[in-house]
């Protein structure tokens, strides 16, 4: 058995803080009690003085060493976790096609995260809201509905009914039918009036048979957007069967239109800039591209307004994303802690005090009381009153603890 | 004479959560944490500040949801409940840690508190809304309204009747509650659509705030930036958030509540300690849960913690407000020297950042309030109704499109774990508008129907629901709660529809989904 003890050690990892990795991660946690337990010596020499009256003195102490694998999940290697995942953040949101497996939140949304963290609220199966319907697949609707997400995303869902499908079919000169493909057709219509052919540009996505949402990369902020959906033949013909609503992407910089009234110089505007968006003077003379650089930088490192916070520690973090590619965290780990139980009896209306403290007696005259047991030693003198004050009884346990 | 302006926000806000077929529900626990650690700490704040003399201007977004709950009997009998169990195992834990007295005086630290936390809550007859009322109607306080349920508006653009309802819903029941008409609001989650603020203005909203990039990138271009509010063609004001304060208190790099001195949210006794004695404080299923008694400070970059030491950690709280007030005042001298009027500062944060997930924020946040008074002269904490009336002439600027949520716009609230929503959210919104134009005048059964319809359609819509799908935490109660809402909707507008309405089923939505008692569904439209 090794003998070393270091209760110190910096490699330990506290019980929730485990727990709640594991339940991070997608694991059952495990119960503290799984751990071995080991009884410690404690030894209880028990002095009573005249007319023992008093029963019982337990000490109930569970120690056993604390055994810490070297490196269990130190800090640093949590430090690592964050700046992989930094890179991460960094990489334009526009690769990102739809949603990502990690979690990531701007620091605000940690704390409205953590708004809602009370409880490993997962295995929470005592309590469940009455049974509900699932909702409606269909609502029998003919439709396409476009949705903005931000500056170069846009989301689209539609329901098309089968029946409708087939009898727009027809719109298709028969001979082309067969090659036709079923697609989404993107128009920018920016301030023009559509009438359905005079788009600025478009761009078709193929649909696959089934699918019934779609993020659609359109990359171009401030600008408007409409979709269509139908067939395009092999000759390129465009058969549409049903337009979505226009919806306009924000712009993700500066405006170019300037305002007489309220003119404000470019070197200035850019100075105010930079302090807005939290960047102090650097935004001193910077033109609307370096501006919107800079804010795009802001918004998406995890240095500016970033999406990681490391409040509560950046282990967390690393825990929450889970154990970086090429790092085996160690998950073994173990906590032991003693209390001492310190129960009796006497007449019930007597008059107790435990180290000195008065305690109340339950009404049969009994009384428990819970101490955390330190290592070191413990005298407790509990001392017994008749409630006429004729009578006293001194008991004094004294509790010896050490972990090795 | 001040240089310049400070308007800090707290923004007070949780969904609508309310189960009186249970004696425990585990989400109650969100505002009943809420109101220990953050509400009732505020409202402690107010009064010693008010007892000092110290000038302090504070804005608040109260939101219905979070107003309904805390005037609500049922959940305040709860809340008390939960507190007398705390108070009870506190005293234990006095006695448990005698012999560790760094412990000690943290466990009678925490019996004082939820003690005063009793005596506070009894004190506004158990409905602390009275309390910021109070500070309202004394000057102190402004308090702005939100949307009913916390709707995120950018993804209701096919939908603007639930836009109309959400926002007229909310001012009706803010001036119900707190006797006047809202100035402002705290659009939910910060978003915005150009072309809402008609919206606001029809309701009688006349400031809102918006992200720093709503108005840095709006047309035309901000003659101060976020230093100064602008109008929106329909002459609704918007104050932009100014991030180099708010990153002062949220960043992961120069953030303070991550200071190692404060206190650690995780580290809860309801996790550490021993399950037999813990037993009767946590779920009744035994499945263990926060307490809000913990040890800890947040300690380091380690998963070995220190015990909290609350003298050190009142310390740094002081030197952080100090810091910011510092960073205030150098921001004003240099703004004060670019722009010809005197600049506002907007600092909008989570409420319940102070005091919940920062344990040390409300005390932060009253140094801060201290040393403004006390030991400065270039800035001066102010509302947006006070600025608003100092500077009514302003540029008029269409702001972008924006939110304050991770990368700035949807995200958070349209991604592939929350997008299966919209489509159903979106058709109970076009039915309810339907059936508030076929039967929006009727009487009896069906108008009952009608209101329980729009609030199962509002509930359903709380952004809530979405976040907690997107940071998957509490999904599956996220899940049912949206699925369930809009089942409650359709069933209604089914039987009315039908005309045969289920009195006995509406009879149960209307006990148990009670919020907004005097609603007019005549709003959604």
């Amino acid at each position: 058995m090794p003998r070393k003890v270091d209760s110190t050690s910096k490699d330990t990892v506290s019980t929730a803080e485990r727990r709640r990795r594991s339940v991070r991660r997608g694991r059952k946690p495990k119960a503290a009690s799984t751990g071995k337990k080991k009884t410690a010596k404690v030894s209880a020499s028990t002095k009573s003085k005249v007319k023992a009256v008093a029963r019982k003195v337990k000490a109930v102490a569970k120690t056993v060493k604390r055994r810490i694998r070297k490196k269990v999940l130190p800090a640093n290697e949590a430090l690592d976790g964050l700046q992989s995942k930094d890179i991460l953040i960094g990489a334009p949101a526009v690769q990102v096609v739809s949603s990502i497996d990690d979690v990531l939140l701007s620091p605000q949304e940690r704390i409205e995260d953590a708004k809602y963290y009370i409880a490993e609220h997962e295995q929470d199966k005592g309590i469940e809201l009455e049974d509900i319907r699932e909702l409606p697949q269909y609502y029998g609707d003919n439709k396409v509905v476009l949705m903005v997400r931000d500056p170069w995303w846009i989301f689209s869902y539609w329901e098309l009914q089968p029946g409708f499908v087939e009898e727009k079919r027809h719109i298709i000169p028969p001979d082309k039918r067969q090659d036709a493909s079923f697609v989404m057709r993107v128009y920018d219509i920016s301030y023009i009036d559509f009438n359905g052919t005079n788009a600025h540009y478009f761009f078709d996505i193929t649909i696959p048979y089934g699918a019934e949402k779609w993020y659609i990369n359109v990359n171009a902020p401030g600008r408007t957007w409409i979709a269509e959906m139908g067939w395009v033949s092999r000759d390129g013909s465009f058969y549409p069967i049903i337009r979505s609503n226009a919806v306009s992407t924000p712009l993700d910089g500066p405006s170019w239109i300037t305002d007489e009234e309220w003119a404000v110089p470019e070197e200035l505007f850019s100075k105010l800039y930079g302090l807005s968006i939290g960047f102090g003077g650097l935004g001193a003379g910077l033109s609307s591209a370096e501006m919107h650089q800079l804010w795009s930088q802001q918004l998406f490192s995890a240095a500016g307004s970033g999406a990681v916070s490391s409040w509560g520690g950046s282990e967390q973090l690393a825990s929450i994303h889970g154990p970086q590619q090429g790092q085996k965290a160690r998950k073994f780990w173990m906590v032991v802690n003693t209390e001492l139980i310190v129960y009796g009896a006497t007449e019930p209306d007597a008059k107790v005090s435990v180290q000195g403290v008065p305690i109340k007696l339950r009404p049969d005259g009994t009384f428990s009381l819970r101490f955390a047991l330190p290592d070191g030693m413990q005298v407790i003198p509990v001392k017994g009153i008749s409630a006429d004050g004729v009578d006293e009884i001194v008991i004094t346990p004294v509790v010896q603890k050490e972990t090795r | 004479m001040a240089l310049g302006y400070l308007c800090l926000m707290l923004h007070a806000h949780l969904p609508y959560v309310r189960h009186p077929e249970y004696d425990f529900y585990l989400e109650e626990q969100w505002l009943f944490e809420a109101i220990s650690e953050t509400y009732i700490p505020l409202i402690w704040m107010f009064k010693r500040l008010e007892r000092e003399g110290v000038h302090f201007r504070l804005t608040m977004s109260m939101t219905p949801p979070l107003i309904s709950m805390l005037m609500d009997s049922h959940l305040q009998d709860k809340y008390l409940k939960r507190l007398e169990q705390l108070i009870e195992l506190s005293h234990k834990e006095v006695e448990r840690t005698r012999w560790q007295p760094e412990f000690q005086r943290l466990a009678i630290m925490y019996l004082n508190r939820f003690c005063e936390a009793r005596d506070t809550f009894f004190e506004y007859g158990k409905n602390i809304v009275n309390a910021f009322k109070e500070y309202q109607d004394k000057g102190y306080l402004e308090i702005v309204t939100c949307g009913a349920t916390h709707g995120f508006f950018p993804l209701m653009e096919t939908t603007l009747p639930s836009v109309r309802a959400q926002v007229a819903v909310a001012v009706d029941l803010h001036k119900r509650v707190f006797g006047r008409q809202p100035k402002g609001i705290w659009l939910p989650e910060c978003g915005y659509r150009p072309g809402h603020d008609e919206i606001l203005r029809d309701n009688g909203i006349r400031f809102f705030f918006v992200e720093s990039h709503g108005i840095l990138h709006g047309t035309p271009r901000p003659k101060y930036g976020v230093y100064a509010p602008v109008y929106t063609k329909n002459g609704v004001a918007a104050f932009g958030r100014d991030m180099e304060s708010s990153k002062q208190v949220w960043s992961a790099v120069e953030g303070y509540p991550g200071d190692y001195w404060y206190r650690d949210f995780y580290r809860d006794i309801g996790y550490d300690l021993d399950f037999d004695y813990i037993r009767p404080y946590i779920q009744p299923t035994g499945l263990r849960m926060h307490t809000g008694i913990k040890y800890y400070r947040i300690t380091g970059k380690t998963d070995h913690k220190e015990p909290y030491d609350p003298d050190m950690a009142m310390h740094r709280a002081a030197e952080h407000a100090g810091n910011f007030m510092f960073n205030r005042e150098k921001q004003v001298e240099y703004l004060a020297s670019l722009m010809d009027r005197k600049p506002i500062i907007v600092a909008p944060y989570d409420a319940e950042l102070f005091g919940h997930w920062w344990f040390e924020g409300p005390l932060w946040l009253e140094f801060l309030f201290k040393k403004i008074h006390y030991d400065q002269k270039t800035i001066k904490t102010v509302t947006p109704s006070e600025y608003l009336a100092e500077y009514p002439r302003n540029q008029v600027v269409t702001p972008s499109f924006s939110s304050w949520g991770w990368k700035g716009y949807c995200e958070v609230w349209l991604d592939g774990t929350n997008d299966w929503i919209y489509k159903h959210l979106h058709k109970a919104s076009e039915r309810m508008t339907e059936l508030v134009n076929t039967y929006g005048y009727a009487e009896g059964n069906v108008k009952r129907a009608l209101k329980q319809a729009l609030r199962e359609l509002l509930l359903a819509q709380s952004s809530d629901w979405a976040f907690i799908m997107h940071t998957g935490t509490h999904v599956e109660y996220a899940v049912k709660r949206t699925k369930q809402h809009l089942d409650n909707f359709n069933r209604l507008y089914e039987d009315i529809k039908s005309g045969s309405i289920d009195i006995e089923f509406l009879s149960r939505l209307e006990e148990k989904n009670n919020i907004f008692p005097d609603i007019n569904p005549l709003v959604h439209s």
